[in-house]
């Protein structure tokens, strides 16, 4: 009885609706204000980033190795139809290795009219933070001033989720790309 | 309706309407020049003065409204007789064009408004009157070619029939769609026949269990089955109809959306006519300029970035080639010159020949200009062949002309044009024959974005190549190949073709098992055929090629990106760069043996970068350098070199300043800033030798500035030493 309402095509005014009702919603914090972030885990470091920035997660695709290139790039992959240049995020952030990936993902980010891909060992999915469990980055890690994490947040799962700085991450993706 | 956005696609329209008639009106007026008074040509005129008068009117562009009404009222006047139009009306006039042009593309066509009133006082005088000689003639330089976006959202003018082309494959797509709803209602009958079938055969059973005689459910069984194969058959036989309409539809959908990325070659005829007939008034020559091949298809973006190269070489030609009238008579030529552009499409390659039957390059003036110009010595320029000499012709600031003039020598030379052609993955060669002409070659790629490809692997992945650059591919049994001083070799047609390993050239892993057969990849180039071993060879088909991202840079041997039939990600290879460096490991000695263990490290040379962008001049130093004990590799241009030399394993680095793509100063900056790389000594080696060019380069953090001169003198070497701190001989 209802397969026409669901079948129907939604309207033009519907649709600029739902554009402005979903642009409006604050991106990266549920309704008591903490923060949300998707969160994936790198050899044995574990890290969130804002969702807004990841445009998709799926099973990692074939990826083509580049030619002459460092560590950094892994090499290109097919998002979409559209050959797109992939990271491997553990030489970007230099991690330490960690457990072999059962299930290694591609991440997808977009920041600033770039967009890049990513290989990650396992993506965590989104989960909720309060701004109260937010701690300091290691003194260490500061010093070195190669960190592209804004703090860290304490899990009650175990390890802490490294808050990423995309801007900064970014910028570390341009300079591995050149 | 948004009152901005409205006015913005009227502007777009006016700028394609103003495009077309501004071709007419410039043709036309080329053509008048030719046969004066012609009244189809003169009708033709006005009746395109008028149409841009009423178009400017709509989207209220007063300037262009004055400008095209007086263009009319010189035109209607021409036609009644009252005025004749001779040449200096048709430069006036044709200034007139290019301020419609630019006014059509202008940001703020207020800025131009003192031109337009001098055009409308000029043209409403009578002939001869000639206001503003020479002063619009720059401004001719930037007008219509320089309208390019460069965003996306760029809009394109796509011929009608193209378009409708496309949506009638398009809406049959749509109809063949909706034919997939037919089968799934055939599954749906197969199904409840099934159902039907099975339970049919369960009655069957239970009536033989009970001892019944089934003869007559079984015979009804055996027909119930065999409708429901005829129902599979008669599905499968439409669904197999189905299938090859589908992919003949999708076949032509996909070409004709790539002819709308086509337009014919004739689209920029009318500026280069235009280029021609201006040169040769400015220079005093006569000239018949003809065009071949005017319907040729060109990708349209391949069509812009090579006007201004045809542009460049139609005034070379009217100023180094052809002679003036009483020359030319008295070499018992015609008075006026031939100046012929051909274009074709051969072997999946665009064509462009420019040549001339003026006075050709006369192979001991320009012997003897390179040695005046000190790039290298007179034993050296005897012994290169006249080929070889015609590439100096390419050099960055090399001019046939000692003075300057206007038209040719406003700093660019050909270099200028070979590197806009290289930029778009082409080639352009020069012969000559001295009082008989020179002609331009000009090899392109058909579209920059799609190409026949051979597709093969490499360790494991997959990687394509132009097919076009493909010689031959085929199977070589293991024991069929040859060494001789390391360097692996086969037979091909009683030649023998070095082989290497395209893992290795590409510094992927090699594989080191030994097969019995390997599929070699025969490539060509001009000093020779190389074979290249690849993994496997996976098949040819056409390929859309995706830049590679920008950010990147350019990576050594890979042009671009593609996707494989099944969405898989591959390579392009950049033919000429994957050459290079084939020729790069066989000269360093690292082709490594195909199925044989790596040899162990060599007590190496000292290893020297040459970077330069005139083969020649590589040459010579290359030459120079190991003739001195150094291994020297080499580099084509600031990118290339830059490529190289991040790896860190050379102990200098000679560079050219002015190359494409990436310069000296760049070259120089970026490996003094790097910090691995700022104790590599840089030596920059120039043809500049004033001092404000000098202090350029060792600002940027170079060693040593030498002139080109100092082949001669061995200031190279002893720069090389001294940098290395080595002894005059190392």
């Amino acid at each position: 009885m209802n397969a026409a309402f669901f079948e129907r095509e939604p309207g033009t005014a519907d649709r600029e609706r739902w554009r402005s009702e979903i642009a409006a919603t604050p991106p990266s914090s549920d309704h008591e204000g903490r923060l949300m972030l998707f969160v994936f885990r790198v050899g044995s470091e574990r890290f969130g980033i804002e969702p807004s920035y990841v445009e998709l997660a799926a099973p990692l695709p074939v990826i083509h190795s580049m030619p002459h290139r460092g560590a950094s790039i892994a090499g290109v992959v097919n998002v979409r139809g559209a050959v797109t240049l992939c990271f491997s995020l553990a030489d970007v952030l230099g991690c330490a290795p960690g457990a072999s990936a059962d299930r290694p993902m591609l991440l997808v980010l977009a920041h600033g009219g770039w967009r890049v891909a990513a290989r990650v060992d396992e993506a965590e999915g989104v989960s909720a933070f309060t701004q109260s469990s937010l701690q300091p980055t290691p003194s260490t890690l500061q010093a070195s001033g190669r960190t592209h994490v804004k703090g860290i947040f304490a899990s009650g799962d175990g390890q802490g989720v490294g808050w990423l700085d995309v801007s900064s991450l970014f910028g570390a993706f341009d300079a591995a790309a050149r | 309706m948004n009152g901005d956005l409205s006015s913005f696609s009227m502007r777009e329209l006016f700028l394609a309407e103003s495009e077309t008639q501004c071709r007419i009106l410039s043709d036309c007026l080329v053509a008048l020049e030719i046969r004066p008074g012609d009244p189809l040509l003169l009708e033709s005129l006005m009746r395109a003065a008028h149409s841009l008068k009423g178009a400017a009117r709509i989207i209220e562009l007063e300037g262009a409204v004055l400008v095209a009404h007086a263009m009319e009222d010189a035109f209607v006047a021409a036609q009644k007789g009252e005025v004749v139009l001779g040449s200096s009306a048709i430069d006036r006039l044709l200034r007139g064009v290019d301020l419609l042009s630019r006014l059509a593309s202008a940001e703020s066509p207020a800025e131009i408004q003192d031109e337009v009133e001098v055009f409308v006082a000029g043209a409403a005088a009578p002939d001869e009157a000639s206001a503003a000689p020479v002063a619009a003639a720059p401004a001719a330089e930037s007008a219509a070619p320089t309208v390019k976006a460069e965003d996306d959202s760029r809009s394109l003018r796509v011929a009608a029939e193209s378009l409708d082309q496309l949506l009638g494959s398009a809406g049959e797509s749509l109809v063949a769609s909706r034919r997939i709803c037919a089968f799934s209602n055939d599954f749906w009958r197969l199904h409840r026949h099934q159902r039907k079938t099975a339970a049919t055969l369960e009655n069957t059973i239970a009536s033989a269990s009970g001892g019944g005689d089934v003869t007559s459910s079984l015979q009804q069984l055996q027909t119930m089955i065999e409708s429901g194969d005829r129902l599979v058959l008669t599905g499968l036989a439409e669904f197999e109809r189905f299938e090859r309409n589908a992919a003949q539809l999708s076949q032509r959908l996909y070409g004709q959306a790539l002819a709308c990325r086509m337009r014919p070659f004739g689209a920029i005829v009318s500026s280069l006519r235009r280029a021609a007939r201006d040169t040769a008034r400015c220079l005093g020559r006569e000239v018949s300029f003809e065009v071949r091949g005017e319907g040729t298809d060109v990708d349209r973006d391949l069509l812009d970035s090579i006007e201004s190269p045809l542009l460049h070489l139609v005034r070379n030609a009217i100023d180094h080639g052809i002679e003036s009238p009483q020359e030319r008579t008295a070499a018992g030529k015609p008075a006026a010159g031939r100046l012929v552009i051909e274009a074709s499409h051969s072997a999946g390659f665009l064509v462009i020949r420019v040549s001339d039957d003026g006075r050709g390059v006369d192979p001991a003036d320009l012997r003897s200009r390179v040695v005046a110009k000190g790039l290298t010595d007179a034993g050296t320029a005897e012994k290169l062949a006249v080929g070889e000499l015609l590439e100096f012709l390419f050099l960055p600031g090399f001019s046939l002309r000692s003075e300057v003039t206007e038209i040719s020598g406003r700093g660019v030379g050909l270099d200028v044009v070979q590197s806009a052609v290289r930029e778009s993955r082409g080639t352009v060669r020069i012969s000559s024959e001295p009082g008989q002409g020179t002609a331009f070659l000009l090899q392109l790629p058909i579209s920059l974005s799609v190409m026949k490809a051979l597709v093969f692997e490499i360790a494991g992945e997959p990687y394509a190549i132009p097919l076009a650059r493909v010689d031959r591919v085929l199977r070589v049994l293991a024991g069929d190949i040859e060494s001789i001083e390391g360097a692996q070799y086969i037979h091909i047609d009683q030649s023998r073709v070095g082989i290497v390993d395209g893992a290795a050239v590409l510094g992927r892993p090699v594989d080191r098992d030994g097969h019995e057969e390997v599929n070699v990849l025969l490539l060509s180039s001009a000093d020779g055929h190389f074979g290249i071993v690849v993994s496997r060879f996976i098949g040819e088909g056409e390929i859309v090629v995706q830049p590679l991202d920008k950010r990147l840079g350019r990576v050594r041997d890979i042009a671009a990106t593609a996707l494989t039939e099944d969405g898989s990600p591959m390579l392009l290879v950049d033919v000429e760069d994957f050459l290079l460096s084939v020729r790069r490991l066989a000269a360093g000695g690292q082709i490594h043996g195909i199925a044989a263990k790596s040899a162990g490290p060599e007590k190496a040379a000292r290893q020297i970068l040459v970077v330069d962008d005139s083969l020649t001049v590589r040459e010579l130093e290359r030459k120079l350098l190991s003739s001195l004990g150094y291994a020297v590799e080499v580099a084509v241009d600031g990118m290339d070199a830059w490529n190289a030399a991040r790896t860190g394993r050379f102990a200098a680095v000679v560079t050219d300043v002015d190359m494409p793509r990436m310069d000296g100063i760049e070259l120089t900056r970026l490996i003094k800033n790097d910090a691995r790389l700022r104790d590599t000594p840089v030596i920059i080696v120039s043809y500049k030798d004033r001092e404000e060019d000098r202090l350029r380069g060792l600002d940027a953090g170079a060693d040593y500035y030498l002139t080109k001169g100092s082949f001669q003198d061995e200031g190279l070497a002893r720069a090389v030493a001294d940098v290395l701190g080595e002894e005059s001989t190392p």
